[in-house]
Protein backbone atom coordinates (compact mmCIF):
# COMPACT_ATOMS: atom_id res chain seq x y z
CA UNK A 1 0.00 0.00 0.00
CA UNK A 2 2.57 2.82 0.66
CA UNK A 3 5.90 3.46 -1.27
CA UNK A 4 7.20 3.02 2.37
CA UNK A 5 6.94 -0.61 2.88
CA UNK A 6 7.14 -1.71 -0.51
CA UNK A 7 10.85 -1.17 -0.80
CA UNK A 8 12.18 -4.84 0.67
CA UNK A 9 12.88 -7.51 -1.34
CA UNK A 10 10.84 -10.37 0.26
CA UNK A 11 9.39 -13.80 -1.91
CA UNK A 12 6.93 -14.90 -0.18
CA UNK A 13 5.26 -17.16 -1.65
CA UNK A 14 3.02 -20.47 -0.90
CA UNK A 15 3.87 -23.29 -3.23
CA UNK A 16 2.61 -26.74 -3.37
CA UNK A 17 -0.05 -27.33 -0.92
CA UNK A 18 -2.66 -29.60 -1.73
CA UNK A 19 -5.44 -28.91 -2.94
CA UNK A 20 -7.87 -30.21 -0.15
CA UNK A 21 -6.68 -29.14 2.97
CA UNK A 22 -7.14 -31.37 6.27
CA UNK A 23 -9.70 -29.89 8.61
CA UNK A 24 -7.38 -29.42 11.65
CA UNK A 25 -3.93 -27.65 11.53
CA UNK A 26 -0.88 -28.60 14.10
CA UNK A 27 1.31 -25.47 14.32
CA UNK A 28 4.87 -26.29 15.67
CA UNK A 29 7.04 -23.49 16.24
CA UNK A 30 10.56 -24.25 16.46
CA UNK A 31 14.14 -22.38 16.15
CA UNK A 32 17.21 -24.55 17.61
CA UNK A 33 19.00 -21.80 18.84
CA UNK A 34 17.64 -19.72 21.49
CA UNK A 35 16.88 -15.85 20.76
CA UNK A 36 16.22 -16.16 16.91
CA UNK A 37 12.68 -15.11 17.38
CA UNK A 38 10.73 -18.10 18.07
CA UNK A 39 8.48 -16.74 20.95
CA UNK A 40 8.00 -13.50 18.95
CA UNK A 41 6.53 -15.30 16.12
CA UNK A 42 4.59 -17.48 18.18
CA UNK A 43 3.17 -14.45 19.83
CA UNK A 44 2.34 -12.90 16.76
CA UNK A 45 0.06 -15.41 15.40
CA UNK A 46 -1.49 -15.89 18.93
CA UNK A 47 -2.45 -12.09 18.50
CA UNK A 48 -3.58 -12.76 15.07
CA UNK A 49 -5.61 -15.84 16.34
CA UNK A 50 -7.29 -13.51 18.60
CA UNK A 51 -7.87 -10.49 16.53
CA UNK A 52 -9.70 -13.10 14.30
CA UNK A 53 -11.27 -15.02 16.64
CA UNK A 54 -9.79 -17.84 16.02
CA UNK A 55 -8.90 -19.38 19.39
CA UNK A 56 -6.63 -21.93 19.51
CA UNK A 57 -5.02 -24.33 21.86
CA UNK A 58 -2.19 -23.32 23.20
CA UNK A 59 0.52 -25.68 24.79
CA UNK A 60 3.83 -24.57 26.18
CA UNK A 61 6.87 -26.84 25.76
CA UNK A 62 9.25 -24.76 26.92
CA UNK A 63 9.95 -25.09 31.04
CA UNK A 64 12.58 -23.52 31.21
CA UNK A 65 11.92 -20.25 29.21
CA UNK A 66 7.83 -20.38 28.70
CA UNK A 67 7.28 -17.51 27.20
CA UNK A 68 3.92 -18.00 25.63
CA UNK A 69 2.57 -18.44 29.19
CA UNK A 70 4.72 -15.49 30.64
CA UNK A 71 2.94 -13.36 28.12
CA UNK A 72 -0.57 -14.57 27.57
CA UNK A 73 -0.83 -16.34 30.71
CA UNK A 74 -3.48 -13.92 31.86
CA UNK A 75 -5.23 -13.60 28.03
CA UNK A 76 -7.93 -16.01 29.04
CA UNK A 77 -6.64 -18.40 26.57
CA UNK A 78 -6.00 -22.18 27.96
CA UNK A 79 -2.48 -22.75 27.64
CA UNK A 80 -1.43 -26.18 28.25
CA UNK A 81 2.32 -27.91 29.73
CA UNK A 82 3.71 -30.26 27.73
CA UNK A 83 7.37 -31.47 27.78
CA UNK A 84 8.80 -32.38 24.25
CA UNK A 85 12.03 -34.37 26.04
CA UNK A 86 9.68 -36.60 27.90
CA UNK A 87 7.96 -39.05 26.19
CA UNK A 88 5.22 -40.16 28.39
CA UNK A 89 4.42 -36.59 28.39
CA UNK A 90 4.10 -36.45 24.29
CA UNK A 91 1.94 -39.51 24.54
CA UNK A 92 0.00 -37.51 26.69
CA UNK A 93 0.29 -34.69 24.38
CA UNK A 94 -1.39 -36.75 21.26
CA UNK A 95 -3.90 -38.14 23.48
CA UNK A 96 -5.31 -34.53 24.48
CA UNK A 97 -4.87 -33.74 21.12
CA UNK A 98 -7.10 -36.50 19.77
CA UNK A 99 -9.84 -35.29 22.14
CA UNK A 100 -9.75 -32.17 21.20
CA UNK A 101 -10.87 -33.12 17.21
CA UNK A 102 -12.75 -36.31 17.84
CA UNK A 103 -16.18 -36.83 17.87
CA UNK A 104 -17.46 -36.82 20.86
CA UNK A 105 -21.17 -38.66 21.53
CA UNK A 106 -23.62 -37.48 19.28
CA UNK A 107 -21.58 -33.80 18.61
CA UNK A 108 -20.82 -32.96 14.77
CA UNK A 109 -17.01 -32.83 14.29
CA UNK A 110 -15.56 -30.01 15.18
CA UNK A 111 -14.00 -28.39 12.15
CA UNK A 112 -10.83 -26.08 12.28
CA UNK A 113 -9.19 -26.76 15.37
CA UNK A 114 -5.88 -25.17 15.47
CA UNK A 115 -2.96 -26.15 18.32
CA UNK A 116 -0.13 -23.51 18.58
CA UNK A 117 3.05 -25.33 20.59
CA UNK A 118 5.99 -23.71 20.99
CA UNK A 119 9.14 -25.81 21.72
CA UNK A 120 12.24 -25.36 23.48
CA UNK A 121 15.41 -24.08 22.05
CA UNK A 122 18.01 -27.48 21.88
CA UNK A 123 14.93 -29.89 22.31
CA UNK A 124 15.35 -31.21 18.57
CA UNK A 125 17.10 -33.95 18.77
CA UNK A 126 14.51 -35.23 21.40
CA UNK A 127 11.37 -34.60 19.27
CA UNK A 128 13.26 -35.30 16.45
CA UNK A 129 13.49 -39.09 17.13
CA UNK A 130 9.67 -39.34 19.08
CA UNK A 131 8.51 -38.31 15.36
CA UNK A 132 10.47 -41.03 13.72
CA UNK A 133 9.51 -43.42 16.43
CA UNK A 134 5.89 -42.57 16.31
CA UNK A 135 5.69 -41.86 12.29
CA UNK A 136 3.92 -38.79 14.46
CA UNK A 137 2.96 -36.79 11.39
CA UNK A 138 0.78 -39.50 9.33
CA UNK A 139 -0.75 -40.75 12.78
CA UNK A 140 -1.59 -37.32 12.82
CA UNK A 141 -3.02 -36.72 9.46
CA UNK A 142 -4.59 -40.08 8.73
CA UNK A 143 -6.15 -40.48 12.29
CA UNK A 144 -6.73 -37.30 13.65
CA UNK A 145 -7.04 -35.68 10.51
CA UNK A 146 -4.38 -32.81 11.93
CA UNK A 147 -1.98 -31.42 8.98
CA UNK A 148 1.13 -29.73 10.40
CA UNK A 149 3.08 -26.67 9.73
CA UNK A 150 6.71 -26.79 11.30
CA UNK A 151 7.41 -23.23 11.39
CA UNK A 152 11.01 -22.24 11.77
CA UNK A 153 12.38 -19.31 12.84
CA UNK A 154 15.57 -18.16 11.04
CA UNK A 155 18.31 -15.92 12.40
CA UNK A 156 21.61 -15.95 10.11
CA UNK A 157 23.56 -18.42 11.82
CA UNK A 158 24.51 -21.71 9.83
CA UNK A 159 23.10 -24.22 12.57
CA UNK A 160 19.76 -23.07 11.39
CA UNK A 161 20.43 -24.46 8.10
CA UNK A 162 21.58 -28.00 9.58
CA UNK A 163 18.51 -27.82 11.85
CA UNK A 164 16.24 -27.65 8.58
CA UNK A 165 18.42 -30.33 7.24
CA UNK A 166 17.75 -32.46 10.26
CA UNK A 167 13.96 -31.44 10.23
CA UNK A 168 13.35 -32.24 6.72
CA UNK A 169 15.67 -35.76 7.42
CA UNK A 170 12.71 -36.71 9.50
CA UNK A 171 9.14 -35.28 8.78
CA UNK A 172 10.18 -34.95 5.06
CA UNK A 173 6.66 -34.17 2.55
CA UNK A 174 4.72 -35.18 6.04
CA UNK A 175 4.41 -31.70 6.28
CA UNK A 176 3.80 -27.97 5.44
CA UNK A 177 6.82 -26.04 6.16
CA UNK A 178 6.84 -21.86 7.02
CA UNK A 179 10.39 -20.50 7.19
CA UNK A 180 10.49 -17.17 8.95
CA UNK A 181 13.59 -15.15 8.56
CA UNK A 182 13.89 -12.88 11.51
CA UNK A 183 14.32 -9.04 9.52
CA UNK A 184 15.98 -8.08 13.29
CA UNK A 185 18.75 -10.16 12.19
CA UNK A 186 19.11 -8.43 8.36
CA UNK A 187 17.35 -8.00 5.29
CA UNK A 188 16.19 -10.46 2.93
CA UNK A 189 19.79 -10.71 1.25
CA UNK A 190 21.36 -11.30 4.48
CA UNK A 191 19.96 -14.73 4.83
CA UNK A 192 22.25 -15.92 2.32
CA UNK A 193 23.06 -19.02 4.06
CA UNK A 194 19.70 -20.24 3.87
CA UNK A 195 19.03 -18.79 0.39
CA UNK A 196 21.68 -20.52 -1.20
CA UNK A 197 21.32 -23.79 0.86
CA UNK A 198 20.87 -26.75 -0.58
CA UNK A 199 18.48 -27.96 1.60
CA UNK A 200 16.40 -25.20 0.52
CA UNK A 201 16.86 -26.47 -3.17
CA UNK A 202 15.95 -29.83 -2.24
CA UNK A 203 12.69 -28.76 -0.35
CA UNK A 204 11.58 -26.42 -3.47
CA UNK A 205 12.36 -29.29 -5.49
CA UNK A 206 10.87 -32.21 -4.04
CA UNK A 207 7.63 -30.45 -4.63
CA UNK A 208 6.88 -29.91 -0.71
CA UNK A 209 3.94 -27.31 0.79
CA UNK A 210 6.58 -24.53 1.78
CA UNK A 211 6.23 -20.83 2.55
CA UNK A 212 9.38 -18.07 3.30
CA UNK A 213 8.34 -15.17 4.44
CA UNK A 214 10.13 -12.86 6.85
CA UNK A 215 9.18 -11.56 10.13
CA UNK A 216 8.86 -7.68 10.55
CA UNK A 217 11.45 -6.03 13.08
CA UNK A 218 10.43 -4.58 16.13
CA UNK A 219 12.69 -1.76 17.16
CA UNK A 220 14.56 -2.60 20.50
CA UNK A 221 13.53 -0.30 23.05
CA UNK A 222 9.56 -0.90 22.31
CA UNK A 223 10.54 -5.08 22.58
CA UNK A 224 12.27 -4.51 26.10
CA UNK A 225 9.44 -2.27 27.75
CA UNK A 226 6.76 -5.47 26.09
CA UNK A 227 9.15 -7.98 27.16
CA UNK A 228 9.32 -6.24 30.71
CA UNK A 229 6.19 -5.77 31.92
CA UNK A 230 5.32 -9.16 30.18
CA UNK A 231 2.44 -7.69 27.62
CA UNK A 232 0.38 -9.43 25.31
CA UNK A 233 0.48 -7.29 21.95
CA UNK A 234 -2.90 -6.36 22.81
CA UNK A 235 -2.21 -4.83 25.57
CA UNK A 236 1.12 -2.84 24.42
CA UNK A 237 -1.26 -1.25 21.91
CA UNK A 238 -3.58 0.55 24.90
CA UNK A 239 -3.63 3.40 26.01
CA UNK A 240 -1.31 3.91 29.13
CA UNK A 241 1.89 2.41 27.98
CA UNK A 242 4.62 4.35 26.42
CA UNK A 243 3.37 6.73 23.20
CA UNK A 244 5.82 5.13 21.05
CA UNK A 245 5.56 1.75 22.31
CA UNK A 246 1.64 2.09 21.29
CA UNK A 247 2.73 2.92 18.17
CA UNK A 248 5.29 0.61 17.49
CA UNK A 249 3.34 -2.70 18.29
CA UNK A 250 0.53 -1.25 15.86
CA UNK A 251 2.75 -0.67 12.92
CA UNK A 252 4.59 -3.94 14.54
CA UNK A 253 1.20 -5.89 14.50
CA UNK A 254 0.05 -4.44 11.29
CA UNK A 255 3.48 -5.35 9.90
CA UNK A 256 2.91 -8.83 11.09
CA UNK A 257 -0.38 -9.15 9.60
CA UNK A 258 0.76 -8.52 5.87
CA UNK A 259 4.06 -10.82 6.28
CA UNK A 260 1.87 -13.79 7.28
CA UNK A 261 -0.73 -13.20 4.65
CA UNK A 262 0.86 -16.16 2.00
CA UNK A 263 1.03 -18.38 4.98
CA UNK A 264 -2.54 -18.43 6.10
CA UNK A 265 -3.45 -21.52 4.93
CA UNK A 266 -0.69 -23.22 6.35
CA UNK A 267 -2.03 -21.30 10.14
CA UNK A 268 -4.99 -22.92 9.55
CA UNK A 269 -6.51 -18.66 8.77
CA UNK A 270 -8.33 -18.08 5.90
CA UNK A 271 -7.78 -14.85 3.70
CA UNK A 272 -10.07 -11.92 4.81
CA UNK B 1 -12.34 15.25 12.48
CA UNK B 2 -12.13 18.88 13.03
CA UNK B 3 -8.79 19.56 11.20
CA UNK B 4 -9.27 23.23 12.61
CA UNK B 5 -8.17 21.96 16.16
CA UNK B 6 -5.16 20.10 15.95
CA UNK B 7 -1.82 21.58 16.97
CA UNK B 8 0.70 20.87 14.77
CA UNK B 9 3.86 18.73 14.30
CA UNK B 10 6.28 20.29 11.49
CA UNK B 11 8.12 18.35 9.85
CA UNK B 12 10.50 19.87 7.39
CA UNK B 13 11.51 17.76 4.40
CA UNK B 14 13.31 17.50 1.11
CA UNK B 15 16.31 17.57 -0.63
CA UNK B 16 19.60 18.28 1.19
CA UNK B 17 20.62 21.87 1.14
CA UNK B 18 17.45 23.64 -0.61
CA UNK B 19 16.53 25.71 2.67
CA UNK B 20 15.26 23.40 5.25
CA UNK B 21 16.67 24.97 8.05
CA UNK B 22 16.35 28.53 7.10
CA UNK B 23 12.17 28.33 6.80
CA UNK B 24 12.39 26.49 10.25
CA UNK B 25 14.39 29.51 10.94
CA UNK B 26 12.20 31.78 9.92
CA UNK B 27 9.17 30.25 11.01
CA UNK B 28 11.13 30.28 14.63
CA UNK B 29 11.24 33.84 14.51
CA UNK B 30 7.87 34.57 13.30
CA UNK B 31 6.34 32.62 16.07
CA UNK B 32 8.40 34.06 18.86
CA UNK B 33 6.73 37.32 17.28
CA UNK B 34 3.57 36.25 17.77
CA UNK B 35 3.90 34.37 21.74
CA UNK B 36 3.49 31.15 20.04
CA UNK B 37 5.68 28.50 21.71
CA UNK B 38 7.62 26.19 20.17
CA UNK B 39 10.28 23.12 20.53
CA UNK B 40 12.45 21.87 17.91
CA UNK B 41 13.88 18.59 17.23
CA UNK B 42 16.64 18.48 15.17
CA UNK B 43 17.29 15.01 13.30
CA UNK B 44 19.95 17.06 10.94
CA UNK B 45 23.67 16.58 12.58
CA UNK B 46 25.04 19.82 11.15
CA UNK B 47 24.21 22.13 14.33
CA UNK B 48 22.46 25.10 12.14
CA UNK B 49 20.17 25.94 15.10
CA UNK B 50 22.84 27.49 17.05
CA UNK B 51 21.69 30.69 17.07
CA UNK B 52 18.15 30.01 18.14
CA UNK B 53 18.88 27.54 21.38
CA UNK B 54 18.26 30.77 23.89
CA UNK B 55 14.85 31.38 21.69
CA UNK B 56 13.50 27.98 21.90
CA UNK B 57 14.12 24.40 23.45
CA UNK B 58 15.69 22.11 20.76
CA UNK B 59 16.33 18.86 21.21
CA UNK B 60 19.22 17.85 19.27
CA UNK B 61 22.00 14.51 19.47
CA UNK B 62 19.19 12.71 18.08
CA UNK B 63 19.80 9.95 15.51
CA UNK B 64 17.30 9.12 13.27
CA UNK B 65 18.33 5.71 12.55
CA UNK B 66 17.51 4.48 15.86
CA UNK B 67 14.23 4.99 16.28
CA UNK B 68 14.74 8.48 17.95
CA UNK B 69 11.72 9.81 16.13
CA UNK B 70 9.69 7.75 19.34
CA UNK B 71 10.82 10.04 21.74
CA UNK B 72 8.62 13.03 19.95
CA UNK B 73 5.81 10.69 20.87
CA UNK B 74 6.60 9.73 24.40
CA UNK B 75 7.11 13.43 25.03
CA UNK B 76 3.92 14.52 23.58
CA UNK B 77 1.96 14.53 26.18
CA UNK B 78 3.85 16.93 28.06
CA UNK B 79 5.18 18.42 26.28
CA UNK B 80 4.80 22.72 26.92
CA UNK B 81 4.35 24.25 23.39
CA UNK B 82 1.72 24.67 20.96
CA UNK B 83 4.02 23.82 17.90
CA UNK B 84 6.91 21.23 17.62
CA UNK B 85 9.30 22.11 14.56
CA UNK B 86 11.31 18.70 13.39
CA UNK B 87 14.30 19.06 10.93
CA UNK B 88 14.53 15.97 8.91
CA UNK B 89 17.96 14.91 7.29
CA UNK B 90 17.99 15.55 3.69
CA UNK B 91 17.04 12.82 0.97
CA UNK B 92 16.60 9.98 3.96
CA UNK B 93 12.74 10.31 2.31
CA UNK B 94 11.48 6.75 2.07
CA UNK B 95 13.51 5.93 5.48
CA UNK B 96 11.54 8.60 6.84
CA UNK B 97 8.01 7.55 6.01
CA UNK B 98 8.71 3.66 7.21
CA UNK B 99 9.38 5.23 10.41
CA UNK B 100 6.18 6.93 10.19
CA UNK B 101 4.20 3.85 9.09
CA UNK B 102 6.48 1.67 11.78
CA UNK B 103 5.40 3.91 14.74
CA UNK B 104 1.85 4.34 13.70
CA UNK B 105 2.66 8.44 13.97
CA UNK B 106 -0.06 9.97 12.26
CA UNK B 107 -2.76 8.23 14.30
CA UNK B 108 -0.69 8.35 17.46
CA UNK B 109 -0.47 12.13 16.99
CA UNK B 110 -4.25 12.05 15.80
CA UNK B 111 -5.85 10.57 18.76
CA UNK B 112 -3.88 13.59 21.43
CA UNK B 113 -5.05 16.57 18.97
CA UNK B 114 -1.93 16.74 16.94
CA UNK B 115 -1.30 16.61 13.27
CA UNK B 116 1.90 16.62 10.41
CA UNK B 117 2.74 19.64 8.04
CA UNK B 118 5.60 18.94 5.95
CA UNK B 119 7.26 22.11 5.40
CA UNK B 120 9.21 21.16 2.08
CA UNK B 121 11.18 23.97 0.32
CA UNK B 122 11.60 22.74 -3.44
CA UNK B 123 14.60 24.06 -5.88
CA UNK B 124 14.24 23.29 -9.77
CA UNK B 125 15.92 19.83 -9.13
CA UNK B 126 13.51 16.73 -10.33
CA UNK B 127 14.40 15.24 -6.84
CA UNK B 128 12.49 17.23 -4.82
CA UNK B 129 9.25 16.67 -6.91
CA UNK B 130 9.72 13.60 -6.50
CA UNK B 131 10.39 13.51 -2.43
CA UNK B 132 7.28 15.42 -2.44
CA UNK B 133 5.35 13.12 -4.76
CA UNK B 134 6.51 9.90 -2.09
CA UNK B 135 5.15 11.86 0.71
CA UNK B 136 2.29 13.10 -0.97
CA UNK B 137 1.32 9.31 -1.92
CA UNK B 138 2.01 8.18 1.37
CA UNK B 139 0.43 10.39 3.67
CA UNK B 140 -2.20 11.29 1.37
CA UNK B 141 -4.95 13.51 3.38
CA UNK B 142 -3.05 12.54 6.92
CA UNK B 143 -0.97 15.69 6.78
CA UNK B 144 -0.97 18.94 5.73
CA UNK B 145 1.59 20.20 2.74
CA UNK B 146 3.52 23.75 2.41
CA UNK B 147 5.94 24.17 -0.59
CA UNK B 148 7.97 26.50 -0.36
CA UNK B 149 9.61 27.80 -3.58
CA UNK B 150 13.14 29.20 -3.16
CA UNK B 151 13.48 31.95 -5.37
CA UNK B 152 17.64 31.75 -4.99
CA UNK B 153 17.66 28.62 -7.15
CA UNK B 154 15.59 29.71 -10.11
CA UNK B 155 12.26 31.98 -10.92
CA UNK B 156 10.57 28.63 -12.55
CA UNK B 157 9.67 25.54 -11.19
CA UNK B 158 8.27 23.97 -14.04
CA UNK B 159 8.71 20.18 -13.19
CA UNK B 160 7.00 20.68 -10.09
CA UNK B 161 4.22 22.71 -11.83
CA UNK B 162 3.94 20.02 -14.10
CA UNK B 163 3.82 17.36 -11.86
CA UNK B 164 2.69 17.53 -8.58
CA UNK B 165 1.11 21.09 -7.96
CA UNK B 166 -2.21 19.57 -9.02
CA UNK B 167 -1.92 16.78 -6.59
CA UNK B 168 -0.67 19.23 -4.09
CA UNK B 169 -3.98 21.74 -4.26
CA UNK B 170 -6.09 18.77 -4.33
CA UNK B 171 -4.99 17.89 -0.88
CA UNK B 172 -5.33 21.06 0.20
CA UNK B 173 -1.54 22.00 -0.01
CA UNK B 174 -0.34 25.58 -0.67
CA UNK B 175 2.63 27.05 -2.59
CA UNK B 176 4.50 30.21 -0.94
CA UNK B 177 8.14 31.74 -2.12
CA UNK B 178 11.24 32.22 -0.01
CA UNK B 179 13.00 35.38 -1.73
CA UNK B 180 16.38 35.06 -3.33
CA UNK B 181 18.48 36.62 -0.65
CA UNK B 182 22.18 37.73 -1.94
CA UNK B 183 24.75 34.94 -1.45
CA UNK B 184 27.25 36.97 0.60
CA UNK B 185 24.52 38.38 2.45
CA UNK B 186 23.39 35.12 3.27
CA UNK B 187 26.77 34.10 4.66
CA UNK B 188 27.39 37.35 6.34
CA UNK B 189 24.02 36.84 8.43
CA UNK B 190 24.87 32.53 8.99
CA UNK B 191 28.64 33.69 10.21
CA UNK B 192 27.15 35.91 12.85
CA UNK B 193 25.57 32.34 14.52
CA UNK B 194 22.37 34.56 15.87
CA UNK B 195 18.33 34.28 15.42
CA UNK B 196 17.68 36.31 12.05
CA UNK B 197 15.50 38.80 13.91
CA UNK B 198 18.13 39.26 15.81
CA UNK B 199 20.85 39.93 13.25
CA UNK B 200 18.17 42.42 11.81
CA UNK B 201 19.13 44.78 14.81
CA UNK B 202 22.49 43.39 15.19
CA UNK B 203 24.97 46.47 14.65
CA UNK B 204 27.55 43.81 13.70
CA UNK B 205 25.77 43.55 10.30
CA UNK B 206 26.05 46.02 7.83
CA UNK B 207 23.48 48.54 7.63
CA UNK B 208 22.68 47.74 3.65
CA UNK B 209 22.53 44.26 4.74
CA UNK B 210 20.24 44.52 7.44
CA UNK B 211 17.75 46.14 5.27
CA UNK B 212 17.89 43.31 2.90
CA UNK B 213 17.31 40.71 5.88
CA UNK B 214 14.62 42.85 6.96
CA UNK B 215 12.78 42.82 3.56
CA UNK B 216 13.70 39.25 2.98
CA UNK B 217 11.80 38.22 6.19
CA UNK B 218 9.30 40.34 6.12
CA UNK B 219 8.36 39.04 2.40
CA UNK B 220 8.35 35.48 4.02
CA UNK B 221 6.36 36.10 7.01
CA UNK B 222 3.14 38.14 5.07
CA UNK B 223 2.67 35.52 2.93
CA UNK B 224 2.51 33.22 6.35
CA UNK B 225 0.27 36.26 7.98
CA UNK B 226 -2.14 36.55 5.18
CA UNK B 227 -3.24 33.58 4.48
CA UNK B 228 -5.54 31.74 7.30
CA UNK B 229 -4.77 28.28 5.55
CA UNK B 230 -0.58 28.78 6.17
CA UNK B 231 -0.96 30.28 9.13
CA UNK B 232 -3.13 27.51 10.68
CA UNK B 233 -1.14 24.61 8.59
CA UNK B 234 1.93 26.33 10.48
CA UNK B 235 0.68 26.77 13.57
CA UNK B 236 0.58 30.48 13.54
CA UNK B 237 -3.12 30.67 13.97
CA UNK B 238 -5.08 27.56 15.16
CA UNK B 239 -9.24 28.26 15.88
CA UNK B 240 -10.01 27.20 19.41
CA UNK B 241 -9.20 23.40 20.43
CA UNK B 242 -12.83 22.06 20.50
CA UNK B 243 -12.91 19.50 23.84
CA UNK B 244 -14.28 16.29 22.63
CA UNK B 245 -17.11 16.63 25.45
CA UNK B 246 -18.32 19.65 24.15
CA UNK B 247 -19.15 17.70 20.70
CA UNK B 248 -21.50 15.25 22.33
Amino acid sequence: MSTATATKPVFNKLVGLMSEPLPHRLVIVTGDKGGVGKSTFARGILHEYLVQNEIPSVFEADKSNPQVKRFYGNSGLDIQETDVTNANKLDEFIDTLAEQVSQEGEEPIKNGEKVLIDLPAQSNQFFFNFIKEMDLFSTLEDRLKIRTTMVVVFSRVKDCVTQLEQLYAVAGSNVDYLIVKNAFYGDEADFRRYNDSGIRTKMFEEGNCICEIEMPELIEHAFDYIDEKELTFEEAMQPGNKISVEGRTKGWTKNFKKAIEPALPLLGLKNA
Amino acid sequence: MLNAGYKRVIIATGDARVGKSTCLKLLVDLLRSQNISSVLYDFDKRDKFKGYHKYILVCDNLNFFKGNTDVILDDIEEVDAAVILVDMPGQYVSEMLEEIEDCYFFEQLACRGWQVTFLQPISHRQDCVNYLKQIMNYSDNLAKYVVVKNLCFDKYFVEFDKEVSQQLYQLGGITITLDQLQQNVYQAIDSLGMPYEQACNSPKLFLLYRSYLYRWMKSFNQQLLSNNLVSEYLGIYSQPIIEPEEIF
